[in-house]
């Protein structure tokens, strides 16, 4: 798995050429080593780097959680519109939207998150692209294949709420499979 | 011809002009009057004055499109917009589509930040040349997308006008009128948002149509170069799937940009065509071995059975003719109830495809009887015709920045009668016509 954030790498490491430069470069004008300059000045940016490193990878890690939480406060929607389904059929329309949601990671309203990300260069699974991507661009941990398996379920259910009913056995038979539906495992 | 008093044609030479025309169509066959009568003079031309109205009728939306220094061509294509009558009282609402506003990129800096998603907005025609904005209480603010197409009819015959709207790699929006002014968006969970494999597309241009003649509404929506236009075949209650590779139809339009979209039964034998305007956004393309060409042509696709072949090759000298393509529509040049076809390329003129060859008698075109008022839009035309059904819907929209002409055409295959017609409007008022033969214009008195 890879990830460029480049925008940030840009501005910090301009920022600290900016600040390591000059300072190795003060050095040689005043009679010092110029490898013990290049030294400090290659010492100094990799330290930097590493760190900047340490708060991509962290902000990456926080990204997951963000859209692990979206996913669960979806799923557990949608589980309480179907608790409601058995006396008030409206309820299937609300938890298909809510497992459409999930589908999604997050729906339309997370849709233009996702696509500014991506369009500034930030990719959660870049390697893994073409037609037999596991992935859809953007997208952190809802596979390809959970997101049709969401979005079917959430067909059927807004199918019941059309149909104005839905039996215990077809509501539960809708809350086992929503409960199913599986993320990728963390650190996948 | 310039108002009266700015003219500079005196008005007997108007009168002889007029005269002429009028003696030269009758000497033609093209009127048929049992007597010939001077004609009437003419009315004094009325000037046209135009007024702004947009702050007075309460249009306060702006509609954003990007950044203001326009980086991409998206950002300077804009947004559709259409009246209709969404609330179903008689008279035109109006619809704007809308997009996200960006600020321009900071020096230095990789993105640009989103200063306001895109939204729609919804008008409602108070009845006094003044609007409402009802865009939040009709659960129309778009959701943040970028809408490029939109095509309202009644999806689900329900009696009141659906939205569809196409988005550009977005989920599409299927959005259900609930009544009262009131639509809530289903598009996930419809079937009709994504891609049967699960992806958001980038979606250009709108048909709406019965595949498969079961009297179920189908959408077809066109997209980018390779990836393939969407067939979503309806299954009823506004629910669909993607029937594309099924059809051969995501075989048939993957490797082509494509945009405007009609269906129309060009082969006239009944089961409903699609024709697709073609052509690629960037001419730098031609430069890249296998990458497409910028200027492309046109696609016909036949229906046969379930399945569709690209019938292209067949279809005439004027689908041979490569351009980049954007805008279809289609109309009738010479009042022989033919459908010919202006497509919009870039940088050239417009392309005029004349339909020959067809037989007359097969034809049948169902039009308001008058200048159609707003209920004329959405009005699902049903017309049984030697055993099959076939339906359509009058759209305000579709396609990709074009308009058809308001009518529906249908072909009636080797019978050349319809045995039945039923035209459902806005509203629920019916009517229905019996024993209607082809090649003629069935005038429908609109409610």
């Amino acid at each position: 798995m890879r990830s460029t954030i480049r925008v940030p790498i840009a501005i910090l490491i301009a920022a600290v050429v900016a600040i390591v430069a000059p300072v190795a470069a003060s050095m040689i004008q005043k009679g010092g080593d110029p490898a013990q300059a290049h030294d400090v000045a290659r010492h100094g940016l990799v330290t930097i780097y590493g760190s900047l490193a340490d708060s991509i990878l962290a902000n990456k890690r926080c990204e997951e959680d963000v859209v692990r939480a979206i996913l669960e406060m979806e799923r557990g929607l949608a589980l309480g519109a179907l608790d409601r389904a058995a006396t008030n059929p409206a309820a299937l329309a609300e938890a298909a939207e809510h497992i459409a949601s999930f589908s999604t990671e997050g729906g339309a309203t997370v849709e233009p998150i996702r696509n500014r990300l991506l369009a500034g260069g930030h990719h959660h699974n870049a390697d893994d692209t073409g037609p037999d991507a596991m992935y859809d661009s953007g997208y952190v941990v809802v596979d390809r294949k959970t997101k049709r398996m969401a979005l079917d379920l959430s067909k059927e259910c807004a199918q019941l709420a059309q149909a104005g009913a839905a039996s215990a056995d077809e509501i539960a038979k809708i809350r086992r499979e929503l409960a199913s539906l599986a993320p990728a495992p963390k650190g996948k | 011809m310039r108002s009266e008093r700015g003219s500079r044609l005196p008005r007997v030479s108007t009168r002889a002009i007029a005269f002429l025309a009028g003696s030269l169509a009758a000497l033609s066959g093209c009127e048929r009057s049992e007597s010939v009568a001077p004609p009437a003079p003419p009315l004094p031309p009325a000037r046209p004055i135009y007024v702004d109205a947009t702050a007075a009728a309460g249009l306060g939306t702006v509609t954003w499109c990007g950044s203001p220094a326009k980086e991409h061509l998206l950002e300077s294509t804009g947004s559709g917009a259409a009246f209709l009558d969404l609330d179903a009282d008689g008279d035109d609402d109006i619809l704007v589509l809308g997009a996200w506003r960006l600020s321009d990129r900071a020096p230095g800096e990789g993105g640009r930040s989103i200063l306001s998603r895109g939204s729609f907005a919804y008008y409602r025609n108070r009845g006094d040349g003044t609007f409402a904005d009802e865009t939040e209480r009709a659960g129309l603010a778009g959701g943040g997308s970028w809408g490029n197409a939109v095509a309202a009819g009644d999806v689900d015959s329900d009696g009141d006008l659906d939205l569809y709207v196409a988005n550009d790699s977005n989920p599409n929006y299927l959005y259900r009128n609930e009544g009262e002014g009131r639509f809530r968006e289903i598009g996930l969970s419809s079937g009709a948002a994504l891609s049967g494999d699960g992806a958001a597309q980038a979606g250009m241009g709108i048909a709406v149509l019965d595949f498969d003649g079961d009297r179920i509404l189908d959408l077809f929506v066109t997209h980018f170069a390779e990836d393939h236009s969407t067939l979503y075949r309806g299954e009823g209650g506004l629910f669909f799937h993607d029937a594309s590779a099924v059809t051969g139809v995501a075989k048939l339009t993957y490797a082509p940009l494509s945009w405007g979209a009609e269906s129309i039964d060009i082969d006239q034998d009944a089961a409903p065509d699609l024709v697709i305007a073609n052509g690629h956004i960037y001419p730098q393309i031609d430069e890249s071995a296998g990458a497409g060409k910028y200027r492309q042509r046109n696609l016909v696709l036949l229906q046969r059975g379930p399945r569709v072949v690209d019938g292209s090759p067949d279809a005439g000298p004027g689908f041979e003719i490569p351009g980049s393509f954007r805008g279809l529509a289609v109309g009738d040049l010479e009042g022989d109830l033919d459908p010919d076809l202006l497509f919009t390329r870039i940088d050239e003129t417009p392309l005029l495809l004349r339909f020959d060859g067809a037989e007359r008698r097969r034809w049948l075109v169902v039009a308001p009887e008058s200048v159609p008022g707003a209920r004329w839009i959405g009005a699902r035309i049903d017309v049984q015709a030697g055993g099959r059904s076939q339906s359509r819907v009058i759209l305000s929209g579709g396609s990709y920045a074009s308009q058809s002409s308001l009518v529906a055409r249908f072909a009636l295959g080797e019978s050349g009668r319809a045995e039945r017609v039923t035209v459902r409007f806005p509203g629920g008022e019916i009517r229905e016509y019996t024993e209607i033969e082809g090649g003629s214009v069935l005038r429908v008195r609109v409610p």
